[in-house]
């Protein structure tokens, strides 16, 4: 279907991405589904091309595609300019913003520990799962550190980012959040970068605050998993 | 929205992300580079030491496309098809779970303190 000298070349991968990309935001749109975000129509898409593909093997995706997940360091560092916009506000709530992560942190820890020990997990995944809702590298970091499987890290940390993308604002619409501040931090939280791009289109004031809950609960993720694990283990 | 600014923009968020990296290789720390970029270039606009429109249009594309970013991570889920399929069910509904409380909780904690702050 693709000739070798298309599929050998990073041009293949980098040209998937933004097509496959730019042709999902072009359906979103069009279809008015702005409740789905781009990436979870493209995502099924670019994994069918690969697995039906016989010629194309992940590899020669990811040959293009690494210069696409490269721009992601740029991007958030790019994500001090509506934390620089917003920077009054986030500095008269700091008390608050603080006690909030601390709270989201803990929470998160405990959740996921009580759920997949009750849903019977291995002690392998449930290490995995974790530190699923901070941002990939820190969380690779606190899974090697207690003991889980980085590669199952890492799907958990996508899987939960795509998930909060698509989900979080309908959800904090039902909780009757109002404000752009609680909105921002709790899907910084709970669904890291992933999850806070799909606020761009919403609000400048989330997109600030999800950046600064994405550094703070990474932060804060590496010191208390390590402390409240044990204390979890010698409970249940 | 010029290509100059555009250009030298970039140039500034890339020498940023050298110097982050240099940084965070030094020290040791397990944290992303980035993300001591994104707080190195936050200090940089409040001290004004450069000004914002430096670095802004740069900045603009790269938040308002980064959904598509993430899609080669999205993508490589599938390498994990395997593990995943082992214990799939009390995977996804942990990630459900863990989701949902921590953005519930942290919502609702943040948006009483907000209302008890202002009264």
């Amino acid at each position: 279907m693709f000739p070798e000298a298309l599929i050998n070349s990073p041009l293949f991968g980098i040209g998937l991405t933004v097509i496959v990309y730019a042709i999902s935001e072009i359906i979103v749109d069009r279809l008015r589904l702005s409740v789905i975000p781009p990436i979870l129509l493209a995502c099924p898409v670019i994994i069918a091309v690969i697995v039906f593909c016989p010629s194309v093997e992940y590899e020669h995706y990811a040959a293009g595609a690494d210069f696409i997940n490269f721009l992601l360091g740029p991007a958030t560092i790019a994500l001090a300019l509506p934390l620089y916009n917003n920077r009054a506000v986030i500095v008269q709530n700091a008390a608050a913003i603080i006690s909030s992560i601390t709270l989201a942190t803990v929470v998160a820890i405990i959740a996921i520990y009580v759920c997949a020990k009750g849903l019977g997990a291995s002690d392998q995944v449930l290490l995995s799962l974790l530190p699923k809702s901070v941002t990939t590298p820190i969380a690779i970091e606190v899974s090697k550190t207690i003991g889980g499987i980085p590669a199952l890290t890492t799907a958990a940390v996508i899987f939960t980012g795509i998930l909060g993308a698509t989900f979080n604002h309908k959800l904090l619409a039902v909780f009757g959040i109002k404000s752009d501040l609680a909105a921002g931090l709790a899907i910084g939280a709970s669904s890291h970068g992933i999850g806070t791009s799909a606020c761009a289109a919403v609000s400048a004031m989330q997109l600030a605050i999800g950046g600064v809950a994405i550094a703070l609960t990474g932060i804060a993720t590496s010191i208390f998993a390590p402390l409240l694990l044990p204390l979890l283990q010698s409970v249940w | 929205m010029s290509p100059t600014s555009l250009l030298r923009g970039t140039a500034f968020l890339l020498l940023l992300q050298w110097i982050s990296t240099i940084i965070i290789n030094a020290i040791g720390l397990p944290f992303p580079p980035s993300l001591l970029g994104m707080l190195i270039l936050t200090a940089l606009l409040c001290g004004k030491i450069i000004p914002a429109s430096s670095i802004e249009d740069v900045c603009d594309i790269l938040i308002s496309k980064m959904g598509m970013l993430f899609l080669p991570a999205g993508v490589s889920v599938m390498l994990y098809a395997d593990v995943i399929r082992a214990e799939w069910l009390p995977i996804l509904a942990t990630i459900i779970t863990g989701s949902l409380a921590v953005l519930a909780g942290t919502a609702l904690f943040l948006e009483f303190l907000l209302k008890k702050g202002d009264r």
